[in-house]
């Protein structure tokens, strides 16, 4: 039973590292620009394609042709904050809600525009086990069981911890991080400060877009079927895990976003005990209800702290 | 048992039902009226006592009012009465916790110790403490704010409407279904607004948005609003920060005005030593939470701990 | 200087009531000339299905734009009136007005569970809480059934047989009945004590206002309007597939926060207009096209393009839009009266 649940939480390796980024990139916009970013998940469906395009047409390997729908990525995040953000007239939080809901129409409409509408789009992983030859599985004996563990998450995991790694010491220890930090804090004392909150926020989406796409090609390396809206559960638990965690801080977020598939997946464990063996159909439902009470216990989320009103 | 809440909300519907029937038809809305009338005494008899009495002349009685967040105390064992009819001033340097005291009085805080004692409208003594938040202007506490919280997205006239909220009687219903009630009971509080307008000298405004209006307006209008339901106790946090010499000398005059017009008390936080001196009757100056001097404004002037609280008291004003 | 003419018309005009016996007047003639065969009936059909999203965002008017409280759990209160009404009126053959007020109670219901999570949690983090809750309650019902029909064949309403086009008038009445309702309600101490709420939480609390009631109550009114709306998708779609259809996923609750806000969120009848744009025009004008009939996606792509430049350059929505044009064209025509 050990090595069974282990196994099952190895299974969700790679839906934690893709909330993760996810979570984080809707944090690190949601603190520059006081806005929740819905269009994140078109965003990153955008770059998916775009890689799965030079993939499927050109025969570049998904590790490569990640590159440049990444590189979307950072395109479609600075359209927004320079092109859109900056020349609308005053755009309150709400506004730029509406405008990236309007900007999902966009890329919506956009995609089967440029890439046609068809069936199944062939990818695959960063690393092809099929090409190289060698078993897509781990499978280590453990606990008189055996734990499997997938090939891609692990490789995943390696980039995301990289990746948030890096973005958390830019944030604590780089020019830019304390950038953020300030604007996050307050966007008008920080541009008297002498902070160029443009670039600061700029850089943000950019940095956004990146994470998105980056996570989409996990995603879709991991098996999962690409449509234009397939990131938006993703999208959907990003947002959750912030709050469940609490947007006040950055690492918040990437804990809720831990959290959320870990619990899916121990909820749906419990379906392989007899007493339990309709539950799996309930496995979200379940999920979400537990996290709606965390949140209204903890209304600052897990690790945030009470803000205090001031009357 | 009756609630507070219910009283009022009766003697509102008298008072409508009494009006209705001088304008416009006596016999219909006279006998609406003494059905109503006999309802409110069924339930002001039914109204629990509260048991609580305070001294002749005394409206509100502050006793060992604590106030800590954390290991802040903002207010540490204050103790003060406030007497009927005088204007009470409430001294202290910043960050001395005079608008905690306001919080507190009007259950924007609920207090972590002490007593506040009330006389309402009706001449019964309350514990303000099991008062809601939203309740306490029924029993005839009103207060203005340090940063001026007008409502931006409505009219001069509809922010008053907006004070007199707990003299409308209708129901949903009757609202959704704009029944002649409400249309009666509309066009009632709307000139009751139009005589404090008058009374404010504000009627030229009356239709403009609060949004952009030059600030010494909207400190006028949050005034106006306190005067919007039969106040008993006026606080005022405040009321002449951001205002030049001119228009603090008139609301001098104002507030004298509105303690003769509508004989109500007045509780006020202010900086300005000029305004306090010389239109309070009383004034307590407070320092960290804790009670200084208490008296008429010359004995507090003279007060050795008061001068010392504002670094020397060399004001030249204090 | 402004010497107000008396003018019997515009005074007409300005009275709610009429504004909304005019606009049923319109909807219902429109249907009639459909059924007399001069206009194509799946313009009707787009027109009803426009009617019963404008009964949705009319609701969420009143919770953003008088409360100031976001909520992205739309859908999920659409999919409660949907549900009620397939077991009601399908599984145990009950009347539709049984149907109606079990929406009614189970919205309730809803509307003062989220009224209450409203007090503790606010802002951007409420709109995320609530697209969690309408989350739960879309899997739920995905569990509980997948495909919901119901077949109007013995479903009578005041001993009328309900079919197309008495479908399409109850689309139609009953928006005009809620559009009446809440447009009193906005113009009573209701919709000025929700903007004050929504204004300062404090300045409402001193002048008597208390938060949890207009807060409960905000949410309880959006919550039944969604859930109508739910209820008059049955009868007039009659089916819907859960897992597939968007009607009850996150793209709903941002679809009708978008008609709201492009509308003007403080006029009802701006956020009727928003729907138009968002659900309507594509189905009425847009697929008549034939170069959007080719290319059906680029629909998506200007519905997405005008959201866009109106929130970038009008902030209060086509209210304002509107606002301002009738303003440049009476100081035309007063220049015009000048000269």
């Amino acid at each position: 039973m050990a090595a069974a649940f282990l196994s099952t939480l190895c299974g969700t390796l790679l839906s934690v590292c893709i909330t993760a980024m996810a979570a984080f990139a809707v944090t690190l916009i949601f603190k520059t620009s006081t806005t929740t970013n819905f269009a994140q998940g078109s965003i990153a469906a955008l770059g998916c394609y775009v890689t799965a395009e030079l993939f499927g047409a050109y025969g570049v390997p998904v590790c490569v042709g990640v590159i440049p729908g990444v590189l979307v990525g950072v395109l479609a995040g600075l359209f927004v904050d320079i092109v859109i953000f900056r020349n609308g007239r005053n755009v309150n939080a709400v506004g730029k809600q509406i405008i990236t809901m309007g900007l999902v129409s966009i890329i919506f409409g956009a995609i089967p525009l440029i890439f046609g509408n068809p069936e199944s789009i062939p990818f695959e992983p960063f690393f092809n086990p099929q090409k190289a030859g060698v078993s897509p599985n781990f499978i280590i004996p453990a606990f008189g069981g055996e734990i499997v563990v997938t090939r891609h998450s692990l490789i995943c995991l390696a980039i995301t911890v990289v990746v948030l790694g890096a973005l958390f010491l830019l944030l604590k220890y780089s020019k830019w991080g304390l950038g953020v930090r300030a604007t996050a804090s307050n966007e008008f004392t920080a541009e008297l400060m002498g902070i160029n909150t443009h670039v600061i926020t700029a850089v943000s989406w950019g940095i956004a877009g990146a994470l998105g796409v980056l996570a989409a090609v996990m995603y879709a390396g991991g098996g999962t079927k690409i449509s234009t809206s397939f990131m938006t559960t993703v999208q959907v638990n990003a947002f959750l895990a912030g709050i469940l965690g609490g947007f006040s801080t950055f690492h918040g977020p990437v804990i809720g976003a831990v959290c959320i598939p870990v619990a899916a997946s121990c909820v749906g464990f419990l379906a392989n005990f007899p007493a339990f063996s309709g539950i799996s159909r309930w496995n979200m439902v379940i999920v979400y209800v537990l996290m709606l009470i965390v949140i209204l216990i903890r209304p600052q989320g897990l690790v945030g702290k009470p803000v205090a009103k001031k009357v | 048992m009756s609630s507070y809440s219910q009283v009022e909300r009766l003697r509102r519907r008298v008072e409508l039902y009494e009006e209705l029937a001088v304008l416009e038809n006596a016999e219909k809305y006279g006998k609406k009226a003494r059905g109503a009338r006999q309802k409110l005494e069924n339930a002001r008899a039914a109204l629990p006592s509260t048991g609580l009495t305070l001294p002749e002349g005394v409206v509100l009685d502050v006793r060992g009012l604590c106030m800590y967040f954390g290991g802040v105390k903002a207010v540490d064992g204050l103790t003060f009465q406030v007497k009927k009819g005088e204007i009470f001033g409430l001294i202290g340097p910043n960050g001395a916790g005079k608008t905690t005291v306001f919080n507190c009085i009007t259950q924007f805080y609920k207090p972590t110790a002490g007593t506040l004692h009330f006389e309402n409208k009706s001449g019964q003594v309350v514990d303000l403490n099991r008062e809601k938040v939203h309740d306490v202007i029924l029993q005839g506490i009103v207060r203005t704010f340090q940063n001026v919280e007008v409502i931006r997205e409505l009219s001069v006239l509809d922010n008053l409407l907006v004070a007199g909220h707990r003299q409308y009687t209708s129901n949903l219903v009757q609202q959704a279904l704009h029944l002649p009630i409400l249309r009666k009971e509309e066009r009632a509080v709307r000139e009751r607004a139009m005589k404090v307008l008058d009374f404010m000298g504000l009627t030229a405004y009356k239709d403009w948005y609060a949004f952009g209006l030059p600030y010494g307006v909207l400190k006028k209008i949050e005034i106006a609003r306190t005067l919007m339901c039969e106040p008993q106790l006026i606080i005022l946090d405040e009321p002449a920060a951001g205002l030049n010499d001119t228009e603090t000398a008139e609301l001098s005059r104002l507030i004298r005005r509105i303690r003769e017009e509508y004989r109500c008390t007045i509780l006020l936080v202010e900086h300005d030593m000029g305004l306090v001196m010389d239109i309070c009757d009383t004034v307590c100056a407070i320092s960290f939470g804790k009670l200084l001097a208490i008296g008429t404004p010359g004995q507090v002037q003279a007060d050795k701990d008061v001068q010392a609280a504002y670094l020397g008291g060399d004001d030249g004003e204090v | 200087m402004t010497t107000q003419k008396k003018n019997p018309v515009r005074d007409l005009m300005r009275n709610p009531l009429a504004q909304i016996l005019l606009f049923t007047a319109v909807m219902a003639l429109l249907q009639v000339l459909s059924s007399a065969g001069l206009i194509s009936s799946s313009f009707v059909y787009a027109l009803g299905n426009t009617m019963i999203y404008a009964v949705i965002a009319i609701g969420f008017c009143l919770l953003l734009g008088y409360s100031g409280l976001a909520s992205l759990g739309t859908a999920g209160f659409i999919g409660l009136g949907a549900y009620a009404a397939f077991y009601v009126i399908q599984e145990f053959g009950l009347p539709y007005t049984v149907a109606f007020l079990v929406t009614l109670a189970v919205s309730i219901v809803i509307g003062v569970v989220v009224g209450f999570i409203s007090l503790r949690i606010e802002g951007i983090y409420l709109a995320i809480l609530t697209l969690g809750l309408a989350e739960i309650i879309r899997n739920l019902l995905m569990v509980i059934k997948s495909t919901v029909k119901i077949d109007l064949s013995n479903v009578k309403l005041f001993g009328i047989q309900i079919g197309d086009r008495e479908a399409y008038f109850l689309v139609l009445v009953t928006l005009a009945v809620l559009m009446w309702l809440l447009s009193n309600l906005i113009n009573s101490p209701t919709g000025r004590a929700m903007l004050a709420m929504k204004n300062s939480t404090s300045a409402a609390q001193a002048m008597g206002i208390s938060l949890m009631k207009y807060r409960l109550l905000a949410f309880v009114i959006s919550t039944v309007f969604a859930a109508i709306g739910g209820l008059l998708y049955m009868m007039f779609v009659r089916n819907m597939t859960t897992a597939t259809s968007t009607l009850l996923t996150l793209s709903t609750s941002l679809n009708i926060l978008g008609a709201v806000i492009i509308g003007g969120a403080k006029s009802p009848w701006g956020t009727t207009f928003g729907v138009f744009i968002i659900y309507g025009i594509q189905s009425m004008f847009l697929s008549k096209i034939p170069f959007f009939v080719k290319n059906p996606a680029f629909i998506t792509m200007v519905t997405g393009v005008l959201i866009i430049l109106v929130v970038m350059f009008f902030p209060g929505g086509f209210a304002q839009i509107f606002a301002q044009f009738t303003g440049w064209v009476r100081t035309k025509l007063r220049k015009g009266a000048a000269a």
